[in-house]
């Protein structure tokens, strides 16, 4: 290379690209809640939406393996977001009502964890929907200048029936007319044995589009490994952006983590 | 005016690693007092097995529709508004045409087909096979720049960028926005009715230079911003050294931007700039300036967002250990706002005579440290 090239290529690397040579340098020099430039951090980035349902029935056993299984996978993830990737996370928890308990997507090294409560309602489907449909924009959490324009990955828990039966169709066809959604990685666990029924299966698979995408967990630990398994495996594969419902463009990562592996490694962790 | 014309495709980090083939085209050629330059970006995805190929289809036959049209304008002509209405039905019909061929060809192969099967609906892909929907897997975008002497114009459906570069400096982005892009979708030439989506500009201001991108390039950036000014400007002045020297930089550019950007997707680069111009330092224009403000005004925002949150979760921390972890959370955060803010100083801590602010007051309960409930 000629002194020219090599000054420019100097130049090329100093403005655009971070020195990767020690994580400490990259990690004082852009941390880990910003991507002022994208060229200049070059970890990919996982967003992870948890959808959760806190309404009367999952009082007791049910809340309390749901909590024993984020503050978990937390732990795990965080493990994870390192100089390879930037892991986020956002966490809403519905009832009757829904709310975002993370403002923002938060970098995983940020968020501390604090066990949800069940409360004494209904659950209804259809403010979940139209909440996430809300933030799944520019505007809401898929924000060019934040660097956050990559489909998430969304986790939907829940253990039962929806109770606004009429609402939440609507609700979500809205949700999947919206181009963020639509390429996601989409997958809903259902918790209990009262979700083991052709209702929850055919609802749950609305949401995820699969039935592959489905899982149920009746068992603490069974929530737990699966929540972690799907989060963490995600979290290994490489994001990368994807395109519209006009027309698609590289598909989501995502989408093989349940189809392409060893049976016989689910076996203990998914009841069919 | 000495023209020097460049196209490139580099690998995404992301495909090399899922084992997807390149679906960047990159495409350029002068003669008889006329340049063009362009890229396609095949839409990759499992539905789209072949739109590496569409992408090739696209560049061969806009680049052939392209020089007809050239060839055919006058001296010192520009082409009318029939001209680019009848350049990008043209360019359709050939590319239609060419899908079709190979599709005859090479029918879809069992994997090809199984593959699509678990990523279709039952419609579309009976359609598929049926014949119905030959153009789907093919699917790409087209950035396609062309310019004269007398004047330079543009071409586009889907995502990817188009900019205009002039002898002040400024960089400017003249293509219509479509309706459909946005984030992660894109208009594409397998649409099945593409004519609305397909943009066109043109302008007769003398430029020196054109540069078309594919989205590898144009979402590694905060859009339109001094980032990317910046980025467009250093290949810019890449291009105007020796062809070899630059042919070999711009080669490296996209090679590390593929592979290194955040979002590591392939990318595809072809430009076209005066090697006889001066140099010139970028210039923001005022909006693209004002946009930057916005840019570094929403990064601000969503920190201080961030440290309000997490101020608040420690005002209601349920024992010393997560209050301690949120305190630690919140120096972080707070050392990050400094750095933020030290790149703005006009967006620093508010002037003195007014009461000290939410985060000076969050700021001020870090030291001494504060406690969480029993």
């Amino acid at each position: 290379m000629t002194n020219r090239m090599d000054e420019l290529m100097r130049s090329f690397d100093s403005e655009f690209f971070q020195d990767m040579g020690d994580g400490e340098t990259l990690v004082e020099t852009v941390p880990a809640n910003q991507v002022r430039s994208s060229v200049a951090d070059n970890r990919q980035i996982l967003h992870l939406i948890l959808i959760i349902d806190v309404s009367g029935s999952m009082r007791g056993q049910r809340i309390a393996m749901v909590n024993n299984a984020l503050e978990n996978i937390i732990k795990e993830l965080r493990r994870k977001d390192d100089l390879n990737a930037v892991i986020k996370l956002s966490l809403m928890e519905f009832s009757e009502d829904a709310r975002w308990i993370t403002p923002q997507p938060i970098p995983i090294q940020d968020y501390v964890f604090r066990p949800l409560k069940a409360e004494p309602w209904l659950t209804n489907y259809a403010p979940a929907f139209l909440a996430l449909e809300g933030k799944l924009s520019r505007r809401g959490f898929m924000n060019p200048s934040l660097g956050e324009y990559f489909a998430p990955l969304i986790l939907f828990i829940t253990d039962g029936e929806p109770s606004d039966v009429v609402d939440f169709p609507t609700a979500l066809q809205k949700l999947d007319q919206n181009g963020w959604f639509r390429k996601s990685a989409k997958y809903a666990i259902a918790v209990g044995e009262d979700a083991r029924t052709a209702d929850v299966v055919r609802l749950l698979t609305m949401f995820a589009q699969a039935e592959q995408n489905v899982r149920y967990a009746d068992e603490g630990e069974a929530l737990c490994s699966l929540i972690e398994f799907v989060a963490v495996r995600a979290s290994e594969v490489q994001t990368s952006m994807v395109s519209s419902p006009a027309q698609e463009k590289g598909g989501s990562p995502f989408s093989s983590i349940f189809a392409d592996k060893d049976p016989s490694l689910f076996s203990s962790l998914f009841h069919t | 005016m000495q023209w020097q014309l460049f196209h490139l495709t580099a690998m995404g980090g992301a495909h090399r690693q899922r084992q997807l083939p390149c679906q960047d085209r990159a495409l350029s050629a002068q003669g008889h007092g006329a340049r063009i330059v362009m890229v396609a970006d095949g839409h990759g995805s499992r539905r789209h097995f072949r739109s590496e190929r569409g992408a090739a289809f696209a560049c061969e036959t806009a680049m052939a529709e392209l020089q007809q049209l050239l060839d055919a304008l006058p001296e010192g002509g520009m082409p009318s508004e029939e001209d680019f209405t009848a350049l990008k039905e043209r360019i359709l019909a050939a590319w239609q045409a060419r899908v079709l061929r190979d599709a005859a060809e090479e029918p879809w192969s069992d994997a090809e087909l199984a593959e699509a099967a678990s990523l279709m609906s039952a419609e579309d892909f009976s359609r598929l096979i049926h014949g119905e929907q030959t153009l789907l897997p093919y699917g790409s975008t087209l950035v396609a720049a062309f310019a004269t002497d007398a004047f330079w114009a543009g071409i586009q459906i889907g995502d990817g960028m188009l900019v205009t570069v002039d002898a002040q400096g400024q960089y400017l982005w003249p293509m219509p926005e479509s309706r459909v892009n946005e984030g992660n979708r894109t208009a594409s030439l397998c649409m099945r009715s593409p004519m609305p989506e397909f943009r066109h500009c043109m302008g007769t201001e003398p430029l020196t230079g054109l540069i078309v991108c594919t989205d590898g390039v144009e979402k590694a950036f905060p859009p339109m911003g001094e980032k990317v000014v910046s980025f467009l400007h250093w290949l810019w002045q890449a291009a105007r050294e020796t062809p070899e020297t630059a042919g070999q930089l711009l080669a490296a550019a996209a090679e590390r931007t593929a592979q290194c950007s955040v979002v590591r997707d392939d990318v595809g680069i072809a430009l076209m700039a005066d090697a006889d111009a001066p140099d010139v330092s970028p210039c923001l224009t005022g909006q693209q300036q004002a946009l930057a403000r916005q840019q570094g005004d929403a990064q601000l925002q969503a920190q201080q967002d961030m440290i309000q949150y997490t101020a608040a979760q420690l005002a209601d921390a349920a024992s010393p250990e997560e209050a301690e972890e949120l305190r630690q959370v919140l120096a972080r955060q707070m050392s990050g706002l400094a750095a933020l803010q030290a790149t703005r100083p006009e967006a620093s801590d508010p002037p003195a005579e007014k009461k000290p602010g939410p985060l000076a007051r969050i700021r001020a309960r870090l030291i001494p440290e504060g406690r969480g409930r029993p």
